[in-house]
């Protein structure tokens, strides 16, 4: 009968043991989701990019984001890893620029005159000292664009050439940074007459410059630009008033 | 003997009431989107009548058989509420998913060696009758 009260004892303890450890756990993870909620509602409504979370539980946390984009059915991803010890702080930072970064050039450029709509969804898995492992996903639409911030296309000077012709120098600028290093190409077209494909390359400020002399016709007055960034291209009618 | 029986049902009703009105009315004061599945009910009412029957003829070989018993509907009783240790709640946009099956390993774990221990005093008490 001693062994069997010894059992009895060592079952009492490995009871209150495991009480103990499921108060601990429960802790750890009541503070968890509380933070994570907080930090997720924040994100929603855009208020911050950097989150400082502390682990407030008893136990390891290991955390692990996941966030995905998808524009025109364009996939990119970002992953990130966080061991965080108790009583640890990490600095989890997440912009959604950096996700764009990721997407590749045709993707962006499909934004660069207008709106797209993208998918976000981000995955979060914590991990609290092995014992539970929670994850949690939120999905949301996105508009992205238009990309180009600044766009402005100028005659800088006119020369008459002959009775029926002058040379007319025209002037582009765009200002995209989330396109920096894209490349592209731009075709004017006066009265049906084209200038022939020139390439350009947006620099890594996002800055494009870009000065081109077109021998028109006197009299045109409209003319359509073809700019293509990426595999995207964009048509835009102007009126350039005529000359002389 | 009539005191044992005040006691044993004393026991049960409170056993009966940590195992099923202390989660309803935690759910219900905490906004969460989970609900008690169908089978916790029997399960507490089977758990609490075994122990408090149990407690009634502490003592005696029918008790351990008792307690066994009840060890044995409370490890069910646990995993049917806990779902098994894996818990999906949908909350707005937000979609989480609960894994504690070690967690739940650890809850249960006490009960599965505590039935042991009942069904060996048994097995002995049998012997020495």
């Amino acid at each position: 009968m001693e062994i069997l009260r010894v059992l009895d004892w060592l079952v009492k303890a490995f009871r209150v043991a495991s009480v103990l450890v499921l108060v601990v756990v429960a802790y750890s993870g009541i503070v968890l989701m509380q933070d994570a909620q907080a930090a997720f509602s924040q994100v929603q409504r855009g208020e911050v990019e950097t989150l400082t979370l502390t682990n407030r539980g008893y136990l390891p946390l290991t955390l692990t984001i996941l966030v995905e984009i998808e524009v025109d059915g364009h996939k990119a991803s970002i992953v990130r890893e966080y061991h965080i010890p108790p009583g640890g702080t990490a600095d989890l930072s997440l912009g959604l620029e950096e996700l764009y970064e990721k997407l590749p050039a045709d993707a962006l450029s499909s934004a660069a005159f207008r709106s797209v709509k993208a998918q976000v969804k981000a995955t979060v898995n914590a991990n609290i000292g092995g014992l539970v492992q929670l994850s949690a996903a939120s999905s949301r639409e996105l508009p992205i664009g238009p990309l180009i911030k600044h766009y402005k296309m100028e005659v800088v000077g006119v020369r008459p050439l002959n009775m029926t012709h002058a040379l007319v120098k025209m002037r582009m600028e765009i200002n995209a940074p989330m396109l920096a290093g894209v490349e592209g190409r731009v075709r004017l077209t006066f009265d049906g007459a084209s200038t022939g494909w020139t390439s350009f390359k947006v620099d890594e400020a996002g800055n494009m410059e870009l000065e081109k002399e077109v021998v028109v016709r006197l009299g045109a007055r409209e003319c359509l630009i073809e700019l293509c960034l990426g595999g995207f291209c964009h048509k835009e009618i102007v009126s350039v008033g005529g000359w002389p | 003997m009539r005191k044992d029986v005040i006691l044993g049902v004393v026991r049960g009703v409170i056993e009966f009431a940590v195992l099923w009105l202390l989660p309803s009315l935690t759910l219900g004061f905490v906004e969460v989107p989970y609900e008690l599945p169908a089978l916790a009910l029997p399960l507490a009412l089977a758990s609490a009548s075994l122990g408090g029957f149990a407690y009634t003829i502490r003592g005696r070989p029918a008790s351990y058989a008792a307690y066994s018993a009840r060890n044995l509907v409370l490890i069910l009783y646990l995993y049917i509420l806990l779902h098994g240790g894996v818990m999906a709640l949908a909350h707005d946009a937000l979609s989480v998913v609960l894994d504690f099956r070690p967690l739940l390993l650890i809850i249960v774990l006490p009960e599965a060696a505590e039935c042991l221990v009942n069904l060996a005093k048994l097995v002995k008490s049998r012997g020495q009758a």
